[in-house]
């Protein structure tokens, strides 16, 4: 073999596993979708409203009304123990209303809860054409959950945030999400692990999300009661207040 | 009508009636009993605590029969020793968001029947060997420790305090590099900011931020009573202040 015939092999040696690894990641996005609803039903979902109740340590219990619309709108209540607070983010900027923790005029969100406020405004979910809303995205490997064997994803968000997510090599859908915080003061990795899924509108939508701090005991558990597609949401609920 | 104009209007209500649901803006709001209204705030009674807001801040008042004054009048209504009456109770009052009613109701269930398996779930007891224990007994009984409002692992816990010793040290060394009178300065400054943040923590710091998972909600929810005024659990602003420049 010439040396210029070695190169090319070794080049070709180098590809082939990347591109290999590029087509299965394809492959596991397409059975997503699918696992989803499809392309064509999650294009249909302008808006979305989900209502359920929050249940975290010592009984402790909150209804939650979530509302997203496109493009990248979100607005969440959350009523405990009488007082009604309001987070939302109006596409490019976020607010709130927070009594809980002493805001009882409308004010811009802290940096770091935008972000993620943001983040969760994606009313189909990250996967769902990451290449043109500008996120990365690799094929880690394959691990075993609790729930069977899950395809280990890294997703770099657009804005820069990393993560990871698991998606059930059965059912194609997101089981498992983890992400770096910092809870006072120090680094944690957020789990938030996703089941119950159920079909609105075509749409399949996780019922139940319970998240926690890895190798911690607490966990945060949001059961949602009720899912409504195309409900109409006008503008001004997304809007800060002036 | 403006604000203001409606909740003057609310101030001239006769005495005895009640307005319960206090509006802010953006859809904020409060559910309860109003205990007291001046020009410059209303006093709102929310059943684990009162909250004061400033009367600028309230849209309108709407007087009504709270899901608390329900609570109320149902809890009277419910005998002692009936625990399906009160896991009832706790369900309707979980339902409207009365978190602490709710477990009034589920710990009044297991005070008539110890072993009510809807009323111990509720309040977050788990069955450990046969025995309802509490949930921080469970987490104990596991191996963790309590740590700042948190449960974690010995190992963990050895580790932040370690990270945080070597701050301190590092911290320590730049300040020796200071004027004396400057390090005495930031050294107390420091103190009373930790002294304030380890405060807020204790009354109001537990577990994980809801917006973590879902994109809205308070930094922390309170599980203690909630006080008058809320004080702000997290601070925007850095916590520590900076020490003094020349």
């Amino acid at each position: 073999m010439s040396a210029r015939a070695r190169s090319l092999a070794v080049v070709l040696a180098l590809l082939v596993p990347t591109l290999a690894a590029s087509q299965t990641l394809d492959e596991i996005v397409a059975r997503h979708v699918t696992a989803r609803g499809g392309q064509a039903a999650l294009a249909a979902v302008r808006t979305v409203r989900m209502t359920g109740h929050a249940i975290a340590g010592s009984g402790r219990q909150a209804i939650v009304r979530r509302e997203i619309a496109r493009p990248g709108r979100i607005r969440t209540e959350f009523v405990f123990q009488g007082t009604t607070g309001v987070y939302a983010w109006d596409g490019s900027s976020g607010w709130r209303v927070s009594p809980l923790d002493g805001g009882f005029e409308p004010e811009a969100l802290p940096a770091d809860e935008a972000v993620v406020t943001a983040e969760q405004a994606d009313i189909e979910g990250p996967l769902v054409d990451w290449k043109a809303k500008g996120h990365a995205l690799k094929l880690v490997g394959t691990d075993t959950l609790p729930g069977g064997p899950a395809h280990h994803l890294e997703l770099t968000l657009q804005s820069g945030s990393v993560r990871e997510l698991w998606l059930d090599a059965g059912s194609g859908l997101v089981v498992r999400t983890a992400s770096a915080r910092k809870l006072r003061g120090h680094d944690v990795a957020l789990e938030t692990d996703f089941g119950d899924y159920r079909e609105t509108a075509g749409v399949r939508f996780a019922r139940s999300i319970e998240t926690g701090l890895r190798g911690r005991p607490r966990r945060l558990r949001i059961v949602v009661d009720s899912v409504e597609a195309n409900v109409p949401l006008d503008d001004a609920r997304f809007r800060m207040p002036r | 009508m403006r604000p203001t104009v409606v909740v003057i209007a609310a101030f001239l209500l006769p005495a005895g009636v009640r307005a319960d649901e206090v509006f802010l803006k953006g859809g904020g709001q409060l559910s309860g009993r109003v205990v007291s209204r001046t020009d410059q705030k209303v006093e709102v009674d929310v059943g684990a605590g009162r909250i004061s807001v400033p009367a600028s801040s309230v849209v309108r008042i709407e007087e009504g029969r709270s899901p608390l004054q329900e609570y109320e009048e149902r809890a009277g209504r419910t005998a002692a020793g009936d625990a399906d009456g009160w896991v009832a109770l706790g369900n309707w009052a979980e339902s409207k968001g009365l978190s602490t009613q709710a477990r009034e109701a589920f710990h009044r269930a297991v005070a008539a029947s110890p072993m009510d398996p809807r009323a111990n779930d509720a309040l977050g007891n788990v069955l450990v060997d046969g025995r309802w224990v509490s949930e921080d007994e469970s987490y104990r009984a596991k191996g963790y420790v309590p740590f700042e409002g948190d449960w974690v692992t010995p190992a963990e816990q050895d580790a932040i305090l370690r990270e945080r010793a070597a701050a301190d040290e590092a911290d320590q060394k730049r300040r020796e590099a200071e004027s004396r009178v400057r390090e005495a300065e930031a050294r107390a400054a420091d103190a009373e900011a930790r002294a304030r943040e380890a405060e807020a923590q204790q009354t109001t710091s537990d577990g994980i931020p809801v917006w973590y998972a879902w994109g809205g909600g308070p930094v922390y929810w309170p599980t203690g009573p909630i006080v008058t005024p809320p004080r702000p659990s997290r601070p925007i602003a850095p916590s520590r202040p900076v020490s003094p420049r020349p």
